[in-house]
């Protein structure tokens, strides 16, 4: 390789505009990562500020501070906000950053799709937070918008159901490329078995994307052609069936749910090897687990509708595949386990986090079987305990996970350590406030309390307190996350290229920040081989 | 918290078990678990949560006590050396079909609990519930009594925002409706529930299920109450602003006393209609 | 730094981007096939 070659390359790609223009016409992909990431944190604070408003009214007994309509609102949006605005964009803004690092290549497949993708959502929800001012209010009939309850919904209505197509084709976009990227784009000797698990993970999840999304979008259009068009899909009177928007729907929402928890897993499987020293134990077995988890994602969507009235047999058959998940995913949890064992443990930031996912997401996980066995189910249904279970799968579970793959990446991203003593005052913190806030609600559930209500009887009061005091600190003490995240990249001690002592993968031969080109010759296949494990 | 080099693993490992262990104790003696209920399905479902909350909370004491070994004894602080093994297709069989075998022995008694429920025959009377916004509406298919049911009036007046009313100084807050649902204890009672506008559904606890309400449907269960006493539930499928303000209360009372509240409301209901057949003849005779 | 074993080359990278884009558009005909199945289904 020539001096002039060298040169050239750093010469030919260095210059890009500043400024707005810089941001809405990038097409690079650490920018359009950074871009999905401080997004998706400001939906989280949207989203948070949502629920401290929920927590606030049932802090007690009486409705203190806001009508049920608006708490209503409240819990649609909530649910809106923190699944399509904070959740979804924050895994896709980690691909956009690690994958093309991680698999070799000098950016995404289709930077300009990707571009497109990032700026379609600033869009979509300025259409659906716009609808809390307008008249009627925002949706409030559950982020499941069920027929006919949803079409009651006033004038948001139409706002509503176009948001929902705009997410939903930013998310297909993004999967697309994603697909294309790993498929046709990665180094020579980067084989697919070599991949990092964030990567197999994320393949796994654009594939589910590209099947659920689609069929989302078909059900709320078919809504929007009930209300407006004279059509009546759901519609009992006009021949319809209510219950088969609950069938179309949760077809998307379960494989969804697997959507939201998949690179969780591949996040948690890249920091505990790199904190614990040792490798990932049974590789093979993960990616394998994990298929099976995308491939069982779709034929257990009933266990959201057991109380609907289904034939036995039905309900039988959904019984059995759900609990059945419960397989592969107690694997993956045993692997990351057997990882551990015999290991040589530190515990930064990113290793508390992960480490508290395994427990947590577990714990989640034991909720979801319970709620996978249909006759106590009769009784779990639309409770505090389905509240409880997928907060701790989507709160400890997903966003801890991205805390975790924050810390642990920041400092490749922006060249400096962040405060490792605030990062674990964060972490403690949070740990500790989010249990408060969501163990409660099991017991609240179990003792009869329904969900989606606004005010409760008395004999809630005690562990609701408990929950919103759990609430208000887990909710300010995100703010230490923002001042952790924004100190760091305004400076700290500089980053080397490997960061972590244990950490392996192509990201960690980068320079800490990568230039904004990187890869555009493909890494060497000699460190590919050495490095994998 | 730290942990020396010296301090023995095995105690804090005891320490844990003890904690963990507690909420076990905690459930079964504060109120915090699922209600037994007063039906035979009710006492089938409830054993058959205890069995599988059982299982998940020993297998989350062997998993989390080997996270926790692991965290006290393979630490870089505590001079740990790292094996590099990553893989044993042994282990890795082992871990898949166990669990298998624990889900297919929970499997087959939530089995015979679901074919339990859905064997709605031999009923002895038939109740039709269908759900409005937001009220309950009853119908005694066969003794010709209906009547609608909606939430208490002291309720329905503390619950509004800023009331200033103080819930607890409210009786039954939010779970009194003016009319209950009657009905005998010792028989075989066939539930038909529908809606007639939004999706709902019908929920009593100690009755041990809920079925939803839902508009073009009419979805069958049934329960055998054994226990004489009154029992509340709740709308336990959002259905708009008063979701939360649609309350259910069930009397379950003796053959003799139920026999005498139907009476006594055939013969309310006799009296309304004549009320209402009069002035109507009158009328009709001009 | 990029210790490549060569810069990829202009054909190469061409070739790339023509895979890429078949697989990009395969993948949005199944999602929109999709979509449309979901109503044709129902009518």
């Amino acid at each position: 390789m020539s001096e002039a070659a060298t040169h050239h390359e750093h010469d030919h790609h260095d210059h890009h505009p500043s400024g707005i223009t810089r941001w809405l016409t990038t097409t690079n992909h650490k920018d359009i990562g950074s871009m999905y990431l401080i997004f998706s944190l400001i939906m989280f604070f949207i989203g948070g500020a949502m629920a401290m408003v929920i927590r606030a009214e049932l802090f007690q007994p009486g409705l203190q501070f806001v009508d049920p309509q608006f708490f209503n609102s409240m819990t649609t949006m909530h649910a809106l906000v923190m699944i399509f605005g904070a959740v979804m964009p924050a895994w896709t803004g980690f691909a956009n950053w690690m994958v093309p690092l991680m698999i070799g290549a000098p950016d995404m497949a289709l930077p300009r799709l990707n571009n497109w993708s990032f700026w379609i959502l600033p869009f979509a929800f300025t259409l659906l937070l716009s609808t809390v001012f307008m008249p009627g209010g925002g949706p409030a009939g559950g982020w499941t918008m069920y027929p006919p309850l949803v079409l009651q919904t006033g004038a948001a209505f139409p706002f509503l159901i176009f948001a929902v197509h705009f997410m939903g084709a930013s998310s297909i976009a993004g999967a697309i490329n994603i697909i294309a990227t790993v498929f046709n784009m990665r180094a020579p000797g980067m084989t697919l078995l070599k991949l990092p698990l964030f990567v197999w993970t994320w393949i796994i999840t654009a594939f589910l994307l590209i099947a659920s999304i689609p069929v989302l979008a078909g059900a709320v259009t078919m809504l929007l052609t009930d209300k407006f068009f004279g059509t009546a899909f759901f519609s009992a009177a006009g021949g319809g069936d209510p219950v088969m928007f609950q069938h179309i729907f949760w077809f998307f929402g379960h494989p969804e749910v697997y959507i939201l928890i998949l690179p969780a897993f591949g996040i948690v499987s890249a920091i505990i090897p790199t904190f614990a020293r040792k490798p990932l134990f049974g590789y093979a077995s993960m990616v394998y687990a994990s298929a099976a988890i995308a491939f069982l994602s779709f034929i257990v969507w009933a266990h959201h509708m057991f109380t609907v009235g289904m034939p036995l047999a039905g309900e039988l058959f959904f019984m059995y595949t759900t609990v059945l998940i419960a397989v592969p995913t107690g694997v993956k949890v045993f692997n990351w386990v057997a990882t551990m064992w015999q290991s040589s443990m530190t515990f930064e930031t990113p290793m508390l986090f992960a480490i508290a996912f395994v427990v947590l997401f577990t714990i989640g996980g034991f909720s979801g079987l319970m709620l996978g066995v249909t006759p106590v189910d009769f009784q779990y249904h639309d409770t505090y305990f389905v509240v409880a279970h997928f907060h701790y799968v989507l709160v400890t579970g997903a966003v801890f996970a991205l805390m975790a793959g924050t810390y642990f990446w920041l400092p490749k991203w922006t060249g400096h350590m962040y405060d490792e003593g605030l990062g674990k005052l964060h972490f403690w913190i949070s740990t500790i406030s989010v249990n408060v806030l969501f163990f409660p609600q099991h017991f609240l559930g179990l003792a009869g309390m329904p969900r989606r209500i606004p005010d409760y009887s008395v004999q809630f009061a005690d562990f609701n307190m408990v929950s919103s005091i759990g609430g208000f600190v887990f909710g300010l003490s995100q703010l230490l996350f923002v001042v952790v995240v924004v100190k760091c990249v305004k400076g700290g001690v500089k980053a080397t290229d490997q960061v972590w002592e244990g950490a392996h993968g192509l990201e960690w031969t980068l320079p800490s920040p990568p230039p904004y080109h990187s890869f555009n010759t493909p890494p060497d296949p000699a460190t590919i081989e050495g490095g994998m494990r | 918290m730290t942990f020396s080099k010296h301090s023995n693993p095995w105690l804090k490992i005891a320490l844990m078990g003890a904690i963990l262990g507690l909420p076990g104790v905690a459930m079964a003696e504060w109120g915090l678990n699922l209600p037994r209920g007063v039906t035979p399905f009710s006492n089938t479902v409830y054993d058959l949560h205890m069995l599988v909350l059982g299982v998940c909370v020993v297998i989350g004491l062997v998993v989390f006590g080997l996270m926790l070994y692991s965290i006290i004894v393979f630490r870089k602080s505590a001079g740990a050396k790292a094996a590099q093994w990553h893989e044993s297709t042994k282990v890795e069989i082992l871990w898949t079909l166990v669990p298998f075998l624990i889900l297919i022995g929970m499997a087959v008694p939530a089995t015979h609990a679901l074919i339990m429920m859905e064997n709605v025959s031999n009923a002895d009377m038939t109740i039709k519930v269908t759900g409005y916004q937001w009220k309950w509406h009853y119908q005694y298919v066969n003794e010709g009594i209906n009547f609608y049911s909606t939430i208490d009036n002291d309720s329905n007046m503390a619950r509004q925002l800023k009331s200033g009313v103080d819930p607890k100084t409210v009786p039954n807050y939010l779970l009194e409706v003016d009319n209950h649902l009657v009905v005998p204890v010792g028989k075989k009672i066939r539930f038909l529930t529908t809606a007639g506008d939004v999706i709902h559904a019908w929920w009593v606890p100690a009755l041990g299920w809920k079925r939803d309400a839902i508009p073009g449907y009419i979805n069958e269960s049934w329960a055998e109450i054994q226990t004489p006493g009154t029992y509340r539930g709740q709308c336990a499928e959002l259905c708009g602003k008063d979701h939360g303000f649609m309350p259910i209360v069930v009397d379950a009372l003796s053959a003799e006393d139920y026999a005498a509240w139907v009476t006594k409301m055939k013969a309310d209901t006799q009296h309304a209609d004549a009320g209402a057949a009069a002035p109507a003849a009158a009328v009709a005779q001009q | 730094m990029n210790m490549g074993s060569g810069h990829t080359d202009d054909a190469t990278r061409a070739a790339q981007q023509r895979a890429a884009t078949r697989t990009a558009v395969v993948l949005a005909v199944i999602a929109l096939a999709i979509y449309g199945w979901v109503f044709v289904s129902k009518l």
